[in-house]
């Protein structure tokens, strides 16, 4: 069944000299393209069922790109209470990470417990916030949600990240944490697993793995994209893209990079394990930080995560859990009760940074010859660390 | 695009807080840690190994429909 969802297979061989990678994705990379010929309002509904792992996220750009291809502003409000149901499921995205995978390379069982309240505190957020009902839908007039209710569940995600993971307030660790050195006085005083994960990595030397020259993705406008997602090569740029030539990376890792202690920790290890472990870190505690202050202020102004590009068209760019997530709609008429689907197609971040040539191909070759035992955890730490969103098998030879 | 797969629970075994799930004949072991009052015949939505919600059949069906018109069946498991 996982074959279903897709998988990436990763093989490595160990060379007198040096890991000799293959990356191989079965991800269904053209799925979107059943929404073709459906109406607009069906495909809102149906595309973040289709593709639930970042529902919100899916449903955030789907949304935002169809009222853009239909000439449609949704209110404030709207924008930035979708970007928090967004910024939300990152939160909870990196919870699985942190709680269920990382304890693994500590040979710890997952912390299923902690992650089932971490869930269960989500939900109860997420259906605070989603008012009105159609929050996600293209549309959505107004923005009502029981703010009362989101601070409370703010305050369990808050306290679950405390007790399981940072040790302190997310706020707190974030004002703490500026250096390289600041998280390695943290991890050391922290009783955490992902804290003794810090520690171990640190111990075993590995804080420099997986170090390579793949760069960001730069900041995109819709009008970089259109070309590339609207043309004859566009089925083969979402399965494989590449931008000027070259692969890059989206990730928590491009996105906290100019944020301490990323920033420090990027000076001498550049992009390599340590500097992406801290980043998820950051993340975890940065958004729950920032959702707290923007329940406060809901309606000042905020970007629209979506840009028209002509009559019919848009673009939506929406920054989900594992990097930028990008959709492009063609919609062949004007109006969101008979506007009938004429293209779509979605650009995963996982795309970007699993490609062939990408980050975790370049990342892994560059993994020392060591026993197989070894590069084995070491390859998965890697892998983890740059988090595909589907099943990974690495297999060593 | 990250995808996950309604199932239906044919067993539980309480005692590893497991289930076994299917879905066109095909069987595995899921974690129920994740979910609550998950019980046989319920569909559930499944990702890397765990069961992450409940859903109802119409849910189910409609995504499973989804997911036969995007061209994945369970024959294109290898």
């Amino acid at each position: 069944m996982a074959d279903l969802t897709g998988r990436i297979d990763i093989e490595l061989r160990r060379l007198p000299d040096r890991i000799g990678v293959t990356i191989q994705a079965s991800r269904p990379t053209a799925a979107s393209r059943l929404f073709i010929g459906k109406g607009v309002e069906e495909t809102a509904v149906s595309l973040p069922a289709l593709f639930s792992i970042c529902a919100g996220a899916q449903a955030c750009a789907c949304a935002s790109a169809c009222e853009a291809a239909l000439g449609l502003t949704p209110p404030t409000s709207i924008i930035r209470l979708r970007r928090m149901l967004v910024d939300l499921e990152t939160v909870k995205e990196h919870l699985w990470r942190i709680l269920l995978d990382w304890p693994r390379f500590l040979d710890e069982p997952p912390l299923d417990e902690a992650m089932s309240r971490v869930m269960a505190a989500y939900l109860r957020l997420r259906k605070s916030l989603t008012r009105p009902a159609d929050l996600l839908r293209p549309g959505a007039a107004a923005a009502e949600p029981d703010l009362s209710a989101s601070a409370v569940a703010l305050d369990e995600l808050a306290q679950l990240s405390e007790q399981q993971v940072l040790g302190t307030q997310p706020s707190d660790w974030l004002t703490r944490i500026q250096t390289g050195d600041d998280l390695l006085d943290w991890a050391q005083s922290t009783d955490t697993a992902p804290a003794r994960l810090m520690q171990r990595v640190h111990a075993q030397g590995w804080t420099s793995l997986g170090r390579c020259q793949v760069s960001g993705l730069p900041c995109l406008l819709a009008t970089d994209l259109e070309p590339l997602l609207s043309g004859t090569g566009a089925e083969r740029f979402v399965a494989e893209p590449l931008w000027r030539g070259e692969p890059r990376e989206t990730s928590p890792f491009t996105r906290r990079r100019q944020r301490a202690p990323v920033t420090d920790l990027a000076r001498t290890l550049g992009n390599a394990l340590l500097p992406r472990l801290a980043a998820q870190l950051l993340e975890l505690a940065s958004l729950q930080s920032d959702l707290r202050s923007q329940l406060g202020r809901l309606d000042e102004p905020i970007a629209s995560p979506a840009q028209s590009l002509g009559e019919g068209v848009g673009i939506a760019l929406v920054p989900a859990a594992r990097g930028l997530l990008i959709h492009r709609v063609a919609i062949d008429r004007g109006r969101i009760t008979d506007g009938r689907i004429s293209d779509y197609r979605i650009l995963a971040p996982t795309e970007w940074n699993f490609h062939p040539r990408g980050v975790v191909f370049q990342g892994l070759a560059a993994l020392p010859v060591t026993d197989a035992d070894t590069l084995a955890r070491q390859a998965g730490l890697f892998v983890t660390a740059v988090d595909p969103c589907v099943d990974y098998h690495v297999t060593i030879s | 695009m990250c995808l996950a797969i309604p199932a239906r629970i044919t067993a539980i075994d309480e005692l590893t807080d497991a289930a076994t799930v299917s879905l066109d004949g095909i069987s595995r072991q899921v974690s129920l840690a994740l979910v609550e009052d998950a019980r046989i015949g319920d569909y559930v939505l499944v990702h890397v190994g765990y069961a992450l919600n409940k859903l109802s059949p119409e849910e189910a069906e409609q995504t499973l429909r989804l997911i036969a018109e995007a061209g994945l069946s369970a024959e294109d498991v290898p």
